[in-house]
């Protein structure tokens, strides 16, 4: 902490001043961001509560006090597979994030032991972070069209033509999650190897190379002192990355547009698609219904990480 | 990576010396599979690219292989047909003005928050990091409800309002960097005669002038790419990845090469800005996070 200044001139009648002015500058600087959050941030959030508890009236097109989004809430949970089947998706591409990450802390390590050639993966790997989500969705789905892309090609080429599904990949529903959960890692991993390998390269080199002279091998040096040693970074990383449970969406919207038959949906999905039909208060009680749901999750997630790295000695 | 001064003194982690052939041996096939991976993440825009030049027919039948006869009608096509010069110069347009907004209300605050002290300054910060946490959609459907109640929706300032929050994951970095400049540096010009505003803006600013530089630059890219808010709250004006989003269904109705040539266009200008601000973006990522 530095420390902060404190005027200290001479005479009381300027130092009343400049406090005055002081007081002043930091209003000033202050104001609109404050203003910004409250409206964006704090209302919005309070909002966001107080909507599960409203409704619009058909008949006099005003809003109501109702319990009405709840009940449905449990009713569709119980009867009904959308919401079950979202729910199961978002959890779904959270442990797929977790994959994810799993796989980046290897491809990481292979980059902080220099495979030939990292320097340029590394930037071509950070690429899929500094395109268009758009962009990459599309591209990625033409390799994966029927008739014009190449990965049926290749597939078919090699002899594995039996893995296309008979509808297509976009019209099973295992081939649609497929190719949801192959894309987040096939796109996700430059960024993830960036996080990961500053973690690495921050490792006291001498500790692996005592550990080298005594003949540990890849395997031992990645399982017993690389992965302990950047486990705070893992662990953020790990929660960071399962955290897409609650707003995994646009790739759904951009890759299989929730289908087939509305198998792929998740539940930041159904939130936005209700939003954009003007169900505004059923989307808030959606997504206030899964946040009590899913932040336990999380905060269970993040109590067994903190255990192992106890056990670490962190 | 960044121990260049243990390369002199010593060699470094992973060197030749300190490696068995074998481990030699393995890296080399690791390497053929993370290029096979490299190459994969490449070749779709290489695809897009030779096929951006063929008539839609000929990618019908023959999508791998070069155009027999290339011809620009698709690029031309593209440019009069898909708006697509209205798309960049909306996005532009969009993401400067975010970029700007969002920047300067970040360093204010940031700084008057690392700086001076002040009651309530600390629960601001502590209030700033947890609400840090908190989901962004389940927030959606109110401040939807809040852009169209107040006629916000659509219009370029409701999108800079919605946009322009000083408390992103920046702020925490620009804080601490704040807090990390001494007071010295001000003391000499408040004996001058300088007020808290100059103090700002000429000797703290141009202090922090890399890491404001840095974060812009991601922050302006994060804005460019940004499709989610731009397709809900600024739809009647198509930012690019908007206007992309939109054209799919052309590709659905058969004009692949115009669909693939409009596709070129829009990854050129991002290419170009990466080849210019690899570093940068790259090394603060690590630091401070893509996202704002």
């Amino acid at each position: 902490m530095t420390t902060v200044y404190s005027a200290n001139p001479h005479r009381s009648h300027r130092i009343s001043r400049q406090k005055r002015k002081r007081a002043l500058f930091i209003v000033l600087m202050l104001a609109f961001p404050l203003l910004q959050f409250a409206v964006f941030f704090l209302y919005v959030n309070f909002d966001s509560v107080v909507m599960t508890f409203q409704n619009i009236d058909y008949d006099t097109q005003r809003v109501i006090w109702t319990t009405e989004n709840y009940r449905r809430f449990f009713y569709e949970l119980n009867h009904l597979k959308q919401l079950k089947n979202a729910i199961g998706n978002s959890l779904l591409f959270g442990l797929n994030d977790l994959l994810l990450t799993l796989i980046s802390t290897v491809l990481a390590y292979f980059f902080y032991k220099r495979a030939p050639g990292v320097k340029v993966y590394r930037v071509i790997y950070f690429l899929p972070s500094i395109i268009s989500i758009v962009i990459y969705t599309t591209v990625y789905k033409y390799m994966w069209d029927p008739d014009i892309g190449i990965a049926d090609a290749i597939l078919k080429g090699v002899g594995l033509g039996f893995l296309i599904p008979a509808n297509g990949w976009l019209g099973s529903v295992a081939g649609a999650k497929f190719l949801l959960c192959f894309y987040c890692i096939w796109v996700g991993t430059g960024y993830n190897i960036l996080i990961l390998g500053g973690a690495m390269s921050n490792i006291d080199t001498s500790v692996m190379e005592y550990a080298r002279l005594d003949g540990v091998g890849m395997w031992r040096e990645f399982w017993q002192i690389v992965v302990p040693l950047i486990w705070p970074t893992l662990e953020v990383a790990l929660l960071g990355n399962f955290a897409t449970i609650f707003t995994f969406f646009l790739q759904v919207q951009l890759i299989t547009g929730g289908g087939p038959d509305q198998s792929s949906q998740t539940i930041a999905y159904l939130i936005n698609a209700n939003v954009n039909n003007s169900n505004m208060y059923w989307a808030s009680t959606i997504g206030i219904c899964f946040s009590v749901f899913a932040i336990p999750l999380i905060l269970l997630l993040r109590y067994l990480f903190e255990r192992i790295g106890k056990k670490l000695g962190f | 990576m960044n121990v260049t001064t243990a390369k002199r003194s010593r060699p470094k982690m992973g060197s030749r010396l300190l490696r068995p052939t074998h481990e030699r041996i393995i890296l080399w096939i690791i390497s053929f599979f993370l290029a096979i991976y490299a190459l994969s993440l490449i070749y779709p825009f290489f695809y897009l690219l030779i096929n951006s030049f063929k008539t839609n027919t000929e990618i019908l039948l023959h999508p791998f292989s070069f155009a027999s006869a290339p011809s620009f009608d698709s690029y031309h096509y593209v440019f009069e047909h898909y708006g697509i010069g209205e798309m960049f110069l909306n996005s532009l347009l969009l993401t400067v003005g975010e970029t700007a907004a969002s920047m300067f209300f970040t360093v204010c605050a940031a700084y008057v928050l690392a700086k001076y002290e002040f009651p309530g300054n600390h629960f601001l910060y502590n209030l700033v990091l947890i609400c840090g946490m908190i989901p962004t959609i389940a927030s959606l459907p109110s401040t939807y409800k809040l852009m169209a109640g107040s006629h916000l929706m659509g219009t370029y300032i409701g999108m800079i309002l919605l946009n322009c929050g000083a408390f992103g994951g920046s702020f925490l970095y620009l804080h601490s960097y704040f807090r990390g400049i001494p007071w010295d540096y001000a003391e000499s010009a408040q004996i001058d005669g300088a007020d808290d505003f100059t103090i700002f803006v000429r000797i703290m600013c141009p202090l922090a002038k890399n890491s404001i530089i840095t974060f812009t630059i991601i922050r302006f890219l994060g804005f460019w790419n940004d499709y989610w808010f731009p397709s809900l709250f600024y739809s009647n004006h198509p930012v690019l990845a908007v206007g992309l989003a939109n054209l799919s269904s052309e590709a659905a109705n058969g004009f692949y090469s115009e669909y693939f040539a409009a596709m070129i266009i829009a990854v050129i200008p991002v290419l170009i800005f990466y080849a210019i601000f690899q570093k940068p973006l790259m090394t603060n990522t690590i630091e401070g996070g893509l996202k704002q």
